[in-house]
């Protein structure tokens, strides 16, 4: 490990002011006076159509327990957990085999899972939608079948299948999850990956080596050695699916809305800023919780194991020369 | 029985790669996440409205997009604003790295978080925090071209800076600090060493973090949906308002042509990052001590 | 169907003869003699006793294993045995296809081609988890989530045995490797040395037939490291489990090992104890990575008489050399320097030299030797010289290297450069190696 410079201020003010002012300054203005400020409205009452007062009520945050929002909520949290299991059920062999294949594919393999990742978020939905719909490449082939079927069955005197009934896969809740688990999967991957990455293959061996079986050596030596890896896949793909606004409302149904579907309503139709304020900063309380879990989860992870990792690596280091 | 049976052949025990059951559950999530963006883009072709049937080539809808002069301007404004976006983010994100790399000062581990913040921030959030923020301080809505897409631009160097900086920091834990040490030690002023020998490691994190500024910022939807204002239309929000309207065959076209410029990008970014590591000076690495 | 005692015993192998049933591109030269016919002029009675000892059972047989990985070759098909309760080491620099060799044997690498007995039963195909070996890590691999408990617990848990015995064994274990009562500690709370005695008990608690170490002494300090050496002879000695320790350093392999497999780019050179290996090197490679040694280039005339640069002509003790080019080698010990010219001798032979470059260890200085040309040696081809490492005398100035003890009265007189200075060794200490040996 490359140790870093710590320079202090006194050292070189000029370069520290260069450095500090511009990110730090452009940071605080444009990101945190902004929720700063929203925060504020999520406590003030709406007096005419634009107008807002901060008058310090909770109403609005009292507003977010009517039924129908905590359906909304409880509908999100379903979404959002069953999209992040499935990503970690798709995304954990995905990342077994690029961190333990061949050095030469490694980087081939990654760019393969990534690279939808730079493809527009919108184009994906888009064709998302015109593999799912009524009328899409799913349905299309599924119909083919139908009928070729229904042919052989008649041909054959038995009693036909009756009218191809498309099978319903865009604008309801399938729809949503499997538009959230294509956006999200890579999320999953990568922290999956870099965590396997890391991993002492030797640990693996070890477990091997004293009779335990694939099955065994992944539950009680991979599982437990990349806890850390797993929790922040599970964090970094529950987060964004958390506030998912473009999936639930291109693939969704009328009731397959998100949180973000009523947040994006009070700044639209609704024009209620101060209730959308107060929904927006439930969701980034949430994150805040969910980071500070990670955060922990990871320090306390980590002040466990590091010593022996770093012993570990230090001892490679020393046979390598 | 004459024959004997070839014994087992043993595997390497943790090549999951070249395992039958691995490769078929990769090669079908390839498909998954590919299989939607090729079919669009192979029917992006198809001389037919509907997506199963091939019924012959044309290029006739990419003339219907191309004649489509919203969907033109939207991706010219698309265009500029990431160039512009991402020209800032670089210079912000370097700064940043730089900042937190080199100092040690009190509350650093504070800004740190906080400088990642804007990065696992929902969008949504942002996006109406901006709104939000911009109506207050009045910022004109009536500007003429381009004037009329800097709150987006403002919007974008703002949630693609701290990517850069993660790029950046990322490949500074590799920089050995002795190497500018040995050009002050060569006669260097400060200014040179930090000019001639930590800015050209940089570079192909600078180049990364700058195609992933350019990706981010064409993406977004979104963070720009709050921020644009009636006249100010990216290419998202076009193709948005399109698909609202209905699917039709030259949102296809015109989505291909984005997907490949993105591929493009994409392909740039790693041939470049090849190219820099194998013709880099530095190495990360110490040699060894014996 | 053959019966599968059959495979497992098939005719006994020699053990110390790799190169019979292997031939080497190298070695094809028909009239290189076996190492054996080399030393049998100057057999001492204790070595004969270690031969009678290779009748004793063998518990790992190796039979033409070979492994590559791609268009890389690193273990040529090799042949060998270790015997059962001995402590067996694989030596040879980074690169020579030991550490491959280990992990064919542990199960990591399937090997190319050949097969591998571990008592007497066909492991070729059995998987890592299924085999009675178990290693020591190189970077130990303590598993940082489990206590050193349930680290040693670990696989006899997966062999579910019982809970009482386990943790009866487990505190057994334990105490072996002098970790008493440290169950419950965590592996980083542990020091380096402590987390390889983790390593140690865990593997010895499963009986394993055989115990792999792989490097196990590389990461530690040089004063850990001789402790250590003492400590793993101790508890072979005590658990009297065979022992196959890789490692790259010769010292460790001569101070710890019963018998001792060289090995470079992928071949076997030579598999000896530790004292035939160092008297009697079969190959140049082994001669020279095996402690340090003089090379002078030489030639064995019609009559048997060998020539050599800057030792001029003499009649070696080996008898049956193949005629042609070789190298004679001389180790430092075995040189006598004296200011003045010793008595002429019956078996011994001299040169005049100038003390050049003199190295300081504390206990014994290391010094080089320029000796003077003689016109009656005939200038060695240089063809063999490829490698350019000084003491390989094939052209110019004939150079050697000598000990010499400090703090002596003569030390004083003979460690000053400049110095003309007489060596003087034993003709039966010359060693004689045929080109083909070399490498």
């Amino acid at each position: 490990m490359l140790e870093t410079p710590q320079e202090t201020f006194q050292a070189r003010p000029g370069l520290f002011l260069v450095s500090a002012v511009p990110p730090l300054l452009w940071l605080a203005l444009l990101f945190f006076l902004p929720l700063f400020l929203i925060w504020g409205y999520s406590f003030g009452e709406k007096r005419g159509l634009i107008d807002i007062e901060v008058v310090w009520t909770l109403q609005n945050y009292a507003d977010a327990l009517d039924p129908v929002y905590v359906k909304i909520f409880f509908r999100t949290l379903f979404y959002t957990a069953l999209t992040t299991a499935i990503c970690l059920i798709i995304g954990f062999p995905v990342a077994l085999v690029v961190a333990f294949a061949d050095e030469r594919w490694k980087p081939f393999l990654l760019l393969l899972i990534v690279l939808p990742f730079w493809t527009n978020l919108l184009i994906r939905t888009f064709a998302l939608m015109r593999i799912l719909g009524r009328k899409g490449t799913i349905n299309g082939i599924l119909e083919k079948l139908h009928g070729s079927l229904d042919a052989a069955l008649q041909f054959l005197g038995f009693a036909g299948l009756g009218t191809f009934q498309a099978v319903p896969m865009l604008f309801n809740h399938f729809g949503v999850v499997f538009g959230l688990v294509y956006v999200a999967l890579p999320f999953m991957v990568l922290p999956l990956y870099a965590a396997l990455e890391r991993l002492d293959k030797s640990h693996l061996e070890a477990s091997l080596d004293l009779g335990a079986g694939q099955i065994r050596t992944f539950l009680f030596v991979i599982v437990p050695m990349t806890a850390t890896g797993i929790v922040s896949g599970l964090i970094i793909t529950f987060i964004p699916t958390l506030g998912s606004f473009l999936t639930p409302d291109l693939l969704g149904g009328p009731d397959s809305a998100m949180i973000a579907t009523i947040i994006a309503r009070q700044f639209g139709d609704a024009n209620h800023w101060p209730f959308g304020s107060a929904i927006a900063w439930l969701l980034v309380y949430v994150t805040f919780f969910l980071l500070a879990l990670q955060a922990v989860f990871t320090a306390r992870r980590e002040s466990r194991l590091r010593q022996a990792g770093e012993r570990a690596t230090g001892q490679e280091h020393g046979a390598a020369a | 029985m004459v024959f004997s049976r070839r014994p087992r052949q043993l595997r390497e025990p943790f090549a999951y790669a070249s395992k039958l059951g691995f490769r078929l559950f990769f090669l079908a999530t390839l498909v998954f996440l590919y299989a939607p963006i090729i079919l669009l883009m192979v029917f992006s072709f198809n001389d037919s409205k509907r997506n199963i049937v091939w019924r012959g080539f044309t290029t006739k809808y990419y003339v219907k997009a191309w004649e489509n002069t919203g969907l033109v301007e939207a991706f010219i404004n698309s265009l500029l604003i990431a160039v512009v976006s991402t020209i800032v983010s670089i210079v912000l994100g370097t700064l940043l790295a730089l900042l937190l790399w080199r100092f040690r000062f009190r509350g650093k581990t504070l800004i740190e978080a906080l400088s990642a913040l804007p990065i696992v921030m929902p969008e949504i959030c942002v996006g109406i925090a901006l709104l939000v923020f911009f109506n207050r301080i009045g910022w004109p809505n009536d500007l003429p071209w381009p004037m009329n897409l800097s709150k987006i631009i403002l919007a974008h160097i703002t949630f693609t800076f701290p990517f850069v900086m993660l790029v950046l920091r990322a490949r500074l834990v590799g920089f050995n600090p002795e190497l500018e040490q040995a050009a002050r030690d060569l006669g260097a002023s400060q200014r040179q060493a930090l000019f001639h020998i930590l800015i050209p490691y940089l570079r192909p994190g600078l180049v990364a973090g700058g195609l992933l500024a350019l990706t981010l910022s064409l993406d977004d939807f979104v963070i720009t949906f709050f921020t644009a204002g009636p006249d100010s239309v990216t290419f998202p929000i076009k193709i948005y308002s399109l698909l609202r309207r209905g699917i039709s065959p030259d949102i296809n076209a015109a989505s291909t042509v984005l997907i490949l410029l993105t591929l493009l990008l994409a392909g740039v970014g790693v041939w470049w990052q090849t190219r820099m590591q194998k013709t880099t000076l530095y190495t990360a690495n110490r040699p060894a001590v014996q | 169907m053959p019966n599968p005692e059959d495979i497992a015993r098939p005719a006994r192998l020699h053990s110390e003869a790799p190169r019979g049933e292997t031939p080497r591109p190298e070695t094809l030269r028909p009239e290189t003699p076996h190492p054996e016919t080399l030393r049998s002029a100057r057999m001492r009675p204790e070595q004969r006793d270690s031969e009678r000892a290779e009748s004793a059972e063998e518990v790992i047989r190796l039979e033409g294993i070979a492994k590559s990985f791609g268009a890389v070759t690193a273990v040529h098909p090799t042949s060998f045995s270790v015997r059962r309760g001995e402590f067996f080491a694989l030596l040879g620099p980074s690169g020579c296809g030991k550490t491959t060799l280990l992990r064919i044997l542990s199960g990591f690498h399937p090997p190319t081609a050949g097969r591998l007995f571990i008592d007497g039963t066909d492991m070729t195909a059995v998987p890592a988890n299924r085999r009675p070996v178990n290693m020591v890590f190189q970077s130990y691999a303590v598993f940082p989530h489990m206590s050193v408990g349930e680290n040693v617990a670990y696989g006899l848990k997966v062999a579910k045995v019982a809970r009482s015995e386990r943790q009866q064994r487990v505190r057994e274990a334990l105490e072996l490797v002098r970790l008493g009562g440290m169950e419950s500690r965590r592996p980083a709370q542990l020091s380096g040395g402590q987390q390889q005695r983790v390593a140690l008990a865990r593997a010895l608690v499963m009986q394993p037939k055989v115990l792999l170490l792989d490097e196990p002494l590389s990461a530690l300090d040089a004063k850990l490291r001789e402790h250590m050496c003492a400590e793993l002879v101790r508890l072979q000695k005590q658990v009297g489990i065979t022992f196959l320790i890789v490692t790259h350093d010769q010292a460790e392999a001569l101070s710890m090992a019963d018998r001792i497999a060289v090995m470079n780019h992928g071949h076997l050179e030579q598999l000896d104890s530790p004292e035939t290996l160092y008297t009697f090197p079969a190959t140049r490679f082994v001669a020279d990575f095996i402690g340090r040694i003089n090379f002078f280039a030489a030639e064995v005339l019609a009559d048997g008489t060998v020539e050599a640069q800057a030792l001029g002509k003499f009649r070696p003790a080996q008898d049956s050399l193949p005629q042609g080019a070789a190298t004679a080698a001389l180790r430092p010990e075995q040189i006598v320097v004296s200011t003045t010219a010793p008595p002429k001798q019956e078996g011994r032979s001299m040169a005049r030299g100038t003390v050049s470059l003199l190295a300081y260890y504390g206990d014994y200085c290391t010094a080089e030797i320029v000796l003077e040309g003689r016109e009656d040696s005939t200038e060695g081809e240089s063809e063999g010289g490829t490698e350019d490492s000084p003491k390989d005398n094939t052209g110019g100035q004939a150079k050697m290297t000598v000990f010499i003890i400090n703090n002596t009265p003569q030390a004083r007189e003979i460690a000053r450069e400049g110095q003309a200075v007489w060596c003087s060794w034993a003709i039966r200490d010359l060693l004689l190696i045929p080109q083909a040996g070399g490498g």
